[in-house]
């Protein structure tokens, strides 16, 4: 590759080539020690606290912030995203704030985009990424998890009529991030980006979907804790980030509504209810009302 | 002036006996480093810095001088090239067009894709590029790739690869050759070029020469060498050029110096270039951008790449094999509906379009 200016390449292919004052140098010494090795990646921390990461000996990155795990090392990136190194490789995942926005936006948001006359002439494109809520928790923690990922703060508008709150981000940037995992397929289609969570992530999609989308229906001291859409590739992959967590949810069902609209639906055995609480759970009030108190009559039952 | 700022003696430089122009107009990153400015990646952190051995602080020697081989000579079919010539994305089965009935005669298969993805790799090694993309017409393989796989790959990798992949043509193998470090990299860079083009004439499909360099006399020599072994058929890695407005000012000489060696019998193409360049007629043209700028929702209209939504298009029907008729609001309808069929008729309409011959008015 390489042509042209060696600065301009490297910005281009790996978001570097900044300058940095490093002072006039009267000497110049290699020092760093090896931090941890998965394979053909190698991870060394320099003197001056900064982290390298090699592959086969070639410098693929460079970070100042790092966690290293037992199984896995991960990098801070921009846009909520982390760089996960292990045994399995490399590959960027979404940090739990993300995964939440991920869920809250497939489950009851959009990611588009439209072009608007200008009064004085010309065009306009208006990129929004949007929730839509009538609660207010929910509107606040979508704002809190924007917040954290993108460093945007929502705007608000409340619709009078039906109190319907809409939490919109305008950001060119952050259309393209979602579009490029293909998050919003449509209006009522989504899609679970898989390939960048792990099971933190998967947890926290969920927890987001759940919250938005998400319905616990109680009768007689039971509950009942259900996913639909009529997105059926979405809902398919949904069950299938269940099992990877250890779930044994139930079989799809399909369902023809009056209005010819077709949804597809499952559930949560009743075995792994307190499982899907205290591992998913909700960030909707009324949902975690219903956990608690089935928590409590479950406690009450074994105490007799 | 006898030593250059990197303290290289200059006089006693194995290829050229002037500092190099970084020294002269400052632009060094060794001499940039010493003075006290580093850039991310390339010299700084220290341990990372990949100009060591240009550096008189960096204890470590210059790569040792690289010799000019003597040059074979052979006859090379030209590969004919068309005025478009798709690049695909390996990973990407969209842009395989012609899984979906769309005519397509050549496309570029980048090769370092398939490094980038073992099992691609592996099925592809096993059955060759035809049978493992399931297409019949002619396949290049495009060698530009990033410099770390350039210093890790030789000859013999190369061959044995091409023998197993089997493309219809190839490019020679790629260099790097960067305008602000010291000329002797480049330089060492140039000759390699030439070298392994040299050894690529024992393969017996047509060979691609690659027109690079850090300047003009490197591109100049390059392409003077290449010329002298048989090459006929040329691609010149434009994006950089293009994108610095450059490109106005090589390409006519370079025009010219291939014209020098072989009057009108060559043929050359511009790599990476994302829109068409309708001054230059007989030069042919090769990107990915048909493809990644359909993927964004972006239709090319002569050449030019516009929003769907761009009002100058929006509303114009076109009657290429993909759209027949649609006009881009029709594919902004489809999108909702069927993103995936309209990412592909996007992407088939980009290709035509590049392809063209005419403006369309
Ligand atoms: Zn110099
Ligand atoms: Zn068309």
């Amino acid at each position: 590759m390489g042509g042209g200016s060696a600065i301009r390449q490297h910005q281009r292919r790996f978001l570097q080539g900044e300058p940095e004052e490093t002072g006039r140098k009267e000497e110049c010494v290699e020092a760093y020690w090896t931090v941890k090795t998965f394979g053909e990646y190698e991870m060394r921390e320099t003197k001056d606290s900064e982290y390298e990461l090699f592959k086969e000996g070639i410098a693929i990155g460079t970070f100042t912030e790092a966690h290293v795990e037992e199984e896995r090392i991960l990098f801070p990136l921009s846009r909520g995203m982390l760089l996960e190194v292990s045994e399995g490789g490399v590959r960027e995942i979404a940090t739990p704030e993300k995964a939440i926005l991920m869920g809250m936006i497939a489950s009851d948001g959009s990611n588009t985009f439209r072009r608007e006359k200008r009064p004085e002439g010309g065009y306009r494109t208006e990129y929004s990424i949007r929730f839509y809520s009538e609660n207010k928790e929910l509107i606040r923690i979508f704002g809190e998890v924007s917040e954290k990922t993108y460093g945007l703060t929502p705007h608000h508008y409340a619709r009078k009529r039906n109190g319907l709150i809409t939490a919109t981000i305008y950001s060119k940037r952050v259309f393209y991030d979602l579009l490029d995992i293909n998050l919003k397929l449509g209006p009522y289609k989504f899609h679970v980006p898989v390939e960048h969570l792990d099971n933190e992530g998967k947890k926290a999609f969920l927890k987001g979907f759940f919250s938005g989308d998400g319905n616990v229906s109680v009768s007689g001291g039971r509950i009942m804790i259900r996913f639909y859409s009529t997105c059926r590739s979405g809902i398919e992959e949904l069950h299938q980030i269940f099992k990877d967590l250890g779930f044994h949810p139930n079989e799809i069902m399909k369902e023809e509504e009056s209005r010819g609209r077709t949804t597809y639906n499952f559930t949560i055995p009743t075995e792994e209810h307190i499982k899907f609480i205290d591992e998913i759970g909700s960030y909707k009030p009324k949902h975690i009302l219903i956990f608690e108190e089935y928590k409590r009559r479950l406690e009450d039952r074994e105490k007799e | 002036m006898k030593k250059g700022k990197c303290k290289a003696n200059c006089e006693k430089c194995p290829y050229f006996k002037r500092p190099c122009v970084g020294c002269v107009i400052e632009t060094c990153l060794v001499d940039k480093c010493i003075k006290g400015t580093s850039y991310t990646g390339i010299t700084h952190p220290k341990s990372f810095c990949r100009l060591r051995p240009y550096c008189p602080m960096g204890g470590k020697d210059r790569p040792s001088r690289m010799l000019i081989p003597s040059l074979g000579r052979k006859q090379i079919t030209r590969v004919r090239f068309s005025k478009f010539i798709p690049e695909i994305d390996i990973t990407d089965q969209r842009s395989w067009v012609w899984k979906d009935g769309f005519q397509v005669s050549a496309v570029f298969v980048p090769l370092w894709q398939l490094f980038a993805n073992e099992s691609i790799l592996s099925q592809a090694l096993n059955k060759g590029l035809h049978d493992y993309l399931g297409f019949d017409g002619k396949i290049l393989l495009s060698t530009v790739m990033p410099d770390e796989l350039i210093d890790k790959l030789g000859t013999e990798d190369y061959i044995r690869l091409i023998e197993n992949l089997r493309p219809d043509a190839t490019m020679v193998p790629d260099n790097y050759t960067y305008t602000d470090v010291p000329l002797y990299q480049s330089w060492s860079q140039t000759i390699r070029l030439v070298s392994l083009a040299n050894n690529f004439l024992k393969l017996d499909i047509p060979l691609i020469g690659l027109v690079k360099g850090a300047n003009l006399r490197q591109m100049d020599w390059a392409v003077r060498k290449q010329v002298e072994m048989g090459f006929v058929s040329f691609a010149m890695p434009a994006r950089e050029l293009f994108e610095e407005e450059m490109l106005d000012y090589f390409l006519p000489l370079v025009t010219l110096a291939l014209k020098r060696g072989l009057r009108n019998d060559f043929e050359l193409l511009l790599y990476g270039v994302g829109v068409k360049l309708w001054r230059y007629k007989d030069i042919s043209l090769s990107n990915l951008s048909w493809f990644l700028r359909a993927k964004h929702g972006e239709y090319y209209w002569d050449g030019l790449f516009y929003d769907l939504r761009d009002p100058v298009i929006r509303f114009e029907e076109c009657y290429c094999e993909a759209c027949r008729g649609m006009m881009p609001q029709d594919i902004i309808d489809l999108w909702l509906e069927d993103k995936e069929r309209a990412v592909k008729i996007l992407a088939f309409h980009n290709l035509l379009d590049l392809s063209r011959w005419q403006r369309r008015r």
